[in-house]
């Protein structure tokens, strides 16, 4: 095993770069703005419209968040999973974004429609 | 020279000790998250990943395979729950494989290794997510995974191309 940095390494060091590049441009190029939350569990998928503020209770799996949902965004306010890594995700804005709570089986996803709340499964 | 037995106990030992190692910087890694310094909530230094990868180039691939998969399960066990195993799982599988490729390529220095390793790694994860989220999140999550796996596998390669030369055949024997 060689211990210098080999053409190899930069080739594949460059193709994930621009891979990264491009996964970025795609992500950036084809958001829209949100009107409506997803919101999906094992039980059941709720859409929610984000014109006004409120703070929506879940249970999953034995967890409990709570979800923050403003015209501004939203982001999951608190949750006792054990890693938090839905509390620490940045506040989703666009379409298409997405937290994932993946101990409670949650997730939240901005989508672009007219403003309703229904059940979809 | 060694008898069979006493190099099967040898290879027992040895391979316990990169066992606990690895869930040392697991458990490190659980206590410091890469989220106090970088906002990537989620996000590992992968310094766990760095023992397989040592002991998959220099020692021998099986073990490294048995390390992997030992310390998926009990990393699970003592810090995590069933979803964090199958993530870890399918990650630690893709992870072993890209190696097994890489080592076998042979134009890869650790960098290189450490790179697909991490891609490896965390494109595993992904691959969990999908099945229990759906697609919609390869598109969130996609370019973020690739920017960590780069930056991070970066760094546990330099890490690495610069201990082995120096305790590679300390710890090894050769």
């Amino acid at each position: 095993m060689k211990n210098s940095l080999t053409l190899g390494d930069g080739i594949v060091i460059a193709v994930l770069f621009f891979a990264t590049l491009l996964s970025a441009f795609v992500l950036l190029a084809f958001r829209s703005d949100a009107q409506q939350v997803r919101i999906s569990t094992e039980e059941e998928t709720i859409v929610y419209d984000l014109l006004e503020s409120r703070n929506l209770e879940i249970v999953s799996r034995g967890v409990h968040l709570v979800v923050h949902i403003s015209p501004n965004g939203v982001f999951v306010k608190t949750s006792d999973c054990e890693n938090q890594i839905c509390v620490n995700s940045r506040k989703i804005v666009r379409g298409g974004e997405v937290i994932v709570c993946a101990p409670a089986g949650v997730r939240i996803e901005m989508i672009s429609g007219k403003a309703a709340d229904y059940v979809v499964g | 020279m060694l008898s069979v037995k006493n190099q099967k106990g040898r290879r027992v030992v040895f391979d316990a000790v990169f066992l606990a190692l690895t869930l040392i910087f697991s458990y490190l890694e659980f206590l410091f998250p890469v989220s106090l310094v970088v906002p990537l909530p989620g996000f590992k230094l992968g310094f766990a990943n760095l023992v397989i990868l040592a002991l998959a180039v220099r020692w021998s691939m099986m073990d490294a395979v048995s390390v992997s998969l030992l310390r998926v399960t009990l990393v699970a066990m003592l810090f995590g729950n069933m979803v964090s195993f199958w993530f870890s799982l399918c990650g630690a599988l893709l992870s072993l494989a890209v190696i097994f490729w890489g080592k076998r390529v042979t134009v890869f220095s650790y960098i290189g290794l450490s790179v697909l390793s991490a891609t490896g790694h965390n494109i595993g994860q992904l691959v969990a997510a999908v099945f229990l989220f759906g697609w919609s999140i390869v598109r969130s999550y996609l370019p973020v995974i690739l920017a960590a796996s780069v930056l991070f596998g970066t760094i546990c390669g330099i890490l690495l191309n610069f201990l082995m030369p120096r305790i590679g055949k300390v710890v090894f024997g050769k």
